[in-house]
């Protein structure tokens, strides 16, 4: 107890320069303001931000990343709560009573309301990262070739059920990605495989300028389609938050912090599928139902805790198991080993200070967020007002020269072209891009695993089913899937439009 | 991981059928690709670790899920109901075409073609604002001098911040 409160102590008074409280600063700012504009995610931000930060140490460069995340999940309730255009996915379910709010004339409440939200999520994230990460890392230790082969099908399963679109076209999705990990040197034999004789493609797609073309040049491409007319923004209220919110909805707020991290600790799911159960989750135990989508703080104080509580919650797979817990975490995750770190269930031996700076990054970041939901407000509908048009060039010019600068080779802008296209078509074609995402992540390890696994068993496949977490995971894939079969559904009188 | 904001416009079940056709061919051809794969024979390794053995799962499992895809697209209709082809809108293809355009040109051709990249990056963004930010500067009543004028100096101010913070505080080599 004490130990981890002194490496917390220690991992805070480490990044007490100058230079890392600008970078926190900047990035915060950086983060917020990617959140807030419409069509840009925060897996963009934090996949930009890898690219101009790999040259920066690993603690600084991680710092940047965790705070541009954090600082985008929370920009996303800006645009929402103003435009009624959630800034990133994750703030949808703010749009509800957000807008509403600001209808009503209440936008600058709201806005406080997010501000308070958004703090006290990432908080009990937080808490829960230094508290549950210790033990997960404990259990990873149990983990073998059959559990990781199964975690990280999990991940992709999970990922493309819950993308919010058709689960057929996400599996399509999420295998497809596993297939591009496949490309290139295989990590046993080192056998070179549909690399057509190519050099750079021999050694594989890179995960970071992959994902840039699929969350960034895709991003822009379908910013540049919709061709958003320059918003009108309504005069607000203050937006100082008010500590009688707190202490009215601590009950809304503790239970969609707890219901956001646990959410971000499942590989692959993410913010977006935290704020809506949380804010469902508020709606079945408000005693005002009727107030939802209607303007009722109820609901937008659970939807902005819970998707910025999932944000350190989806940090905790990563650092223990080496599977990320959402889009942005995957970045994260790849920055990590880009930067040298290495994630994953050795963490807590090996490196346990590590998980406690993680900690400290996540508490600059909250600090970061309040700065700027106190004095940003003014600045932030500015830059929504900025048209797509002069915004567009100029991160698609921060893609090429981001893929570059990762080792100064064209081969990974041409990376970042190629799926950005294929992002695009597929997004065209209602085929989520994060299942494939998250393959291209696990791909390595689904492979390795399965391959180790059956040399271990000697082809037999009855370790990978009769091991208790394995049993666990192949359980739940197992019914993940069967759920999603319509007569399955129409049997259970399960509501199969969705 | 992420509910994605996707086109409000339900895909057409042909245009599924499509895709589904296209998927089930990539499945096959990864799927033949792997099995011809080297077997490593002479290294005389685990079967289970052939460096085939994942990708032609792998093949299997798309054009399955493809066949699937293919099946349903079927029963809602796809070659019975009357086509119902989405009709693009002729200035936003030609928008599309512009942005694909100029930003293909580039990364493809003006980066790493020994162009300087802070000349690179001012031409790209001048031409881009220049010709895709036309129509909302007519609505604001400038010039065409005007709209060209302020198209070049968002570039310069871009292409400099950019070239420099790369250079001098990110030490990164530029293309």
């Amino acid at each position: 107890m004490f130990d981890g409160l002194f490496a917390f102590g220690h991992s805070i008074a480490s990044f007490m320069t100058l230079e890392s409280i600008f970078f926190a600063l900047a990035s915060c700012l950086v983060g917020v303001i990617i959140g807030a504009l419409p069509g840009l995610t925060a897996t963009m931000g934090v996949a930009l931000m890898t690219t101009l930060t790999i040259k920066l140490p690993s603690n600084q460069a991680l710092l940047i990343l965790i705070c541009t995340y954090v600082g985008a999940i929370y920009g996303g309730s800006r645009s929402a709560i103003l435009l009624n255009i959630p800034g990133t996915p994750a703030s949808a379910a703010s749009c509800l009573d957000g807008y509403a709010l600001a209808r009503q004339g209440h936008a600058g409440r709201a806005m406080g309301i997010a501000t308070t939200g958004s703090v006290m999520g990432t908080l009990i994230g937080m808490f829960f990262l230094a508290w549950f990460t210790p033990l997960l890392g404990d259990l990873a230790l149990k983990f073998g070739a059959y559990e990781f082969f199964w975690l990280a099908v999990f991940g992709v399963i999970i990922s493309a059920t819950l993308s919010g679109g058709d689960p057929l076209k996400g599996w399509i999705s999420g295998i497809t990605g596993l297939f591009i990990a496949t490309i290139g040197q295989d990590g046993i034999h080192a056998y070179e495989r549909f690399s057509f004789d190519n050099r750079d493609l021999a050694g594989g797609f890179a995960l970071v300028p992959a994902l840039v073309g699929a969350f960034g040049f895709a991003e822009v491409l379908v910013a540049m389609k919709e061709r958003r007319p320059v918003p009108q923004i309504n005069p607000f209220d203050t937006v100082i938050p008010k500590v009688m919110d707190v202490l009215r909805y601590w009950k809304t707020i503790l239970r969609s912090g707890v219901i956001g991290t646990f959410i971000g600790i499942v590989p692959g799911v993410g913010e977006d599928v935290a704020a809506w159960s949380s804010y469902a989750a508020a709606k079945r135990a408000s005693k005002e139902k009727e107030k939802f989508g209607k303007g009722s703080i109820d609901g937008l104080m659970a939807a902005e805790t819970g998707d910025n509580a999932c944000v350190p919650g989806a940090i905790i797979p990563v650092l223990t198991l080496q599977v990320p817990g959402s889009a942005p975490a995957a970045v994260l995750m790849a920055a990590m080993l880009i930067h040298g770190v290495k994630p994953g269930p050795m963490i807590m031996i090996e490196s346990p200070q590590f998980v406690y700076d993680v900690v400290a990054m996540m508490m600059i970041a909250t600090i970061g967020i309040f700065i700027y939901g106190l004095v940003l407000t003014k600045l932030l509908v500015q830059v929504l007002r900025v048209p797509t048009t002069i915004i567009v060039p100029m991160l698609f010019v921060l893609c090429v020269v981001g893929t570059y600068a990762l080792s100064s080779r064209l081969f990974d802008v041409w990376t970042m072209l190629l799926f950005g296209v294929l992002g695009y078509v597929l997004r065209k074609y209602q085929f989520p891009v994060a299942p494939l995402v998250l393959g291209i992540v696990l791909g390595d390890l689904m492979e390795k695993s399965l391959r180790r696994g059956l040399v271990l068993s000697d082809g037999d496949l009855l370790p990978f089913i009769s091991r208790p977490i394995s049993a666990v995971l192949f359980a739940a894939i197992v019914i993940t899937v069967v759920l999603r079969i319509p007569k399955v559904r129409q049997w259970l009188k399960m509501d199969t439009s969705s | 991981m992420s509910i994605e904001i996707e086109d409000d416009a339900p895909v057409p079940p042909r245009s599924d059928l499509i895709a589904a056709v296209v998927w089930m061919v990539f499945g096959a051809a990864v799927a033949v690709g792997a099995w011809r794969m080297d077997r490593l024979e002479k290294l005389h390794i685990n079967p289970y670790e052939i460096p085939g053995l994942v990708p032609f799962v792998l093949g299997v499992t798309i054009l399955l899920l493809g066949g699937v895809l293919a099946l349903r697209s079927l029963r809602q209709g796809a070659l019975t109901a009357p086509d119902q082809a989405v009709t693009h809108d002729p200035v936003l293809l030609r928008h599309m075409v512009w942005v694909f355009g100029l930003m293909l040109l580039y990364a493809l051709v003006l980066v790493g073609s020994g162009l300087p990249f802070w000349l690179a990056t001012f031409l790209f963004v001048t031409v881009f604002i220049g010709i895709l930010d036309r129509q909302r500067q007519n609505e604001l009543g400038r010039t065409k001098a005007q709209q060209w004028v302020r198209a070049c100096v968002y570039a310069a101010v871009w292409s400099a911040l950019v070239s420099l913070s790369f250079e001098h505080i990110f030490l990164v080599r530029l293309p």
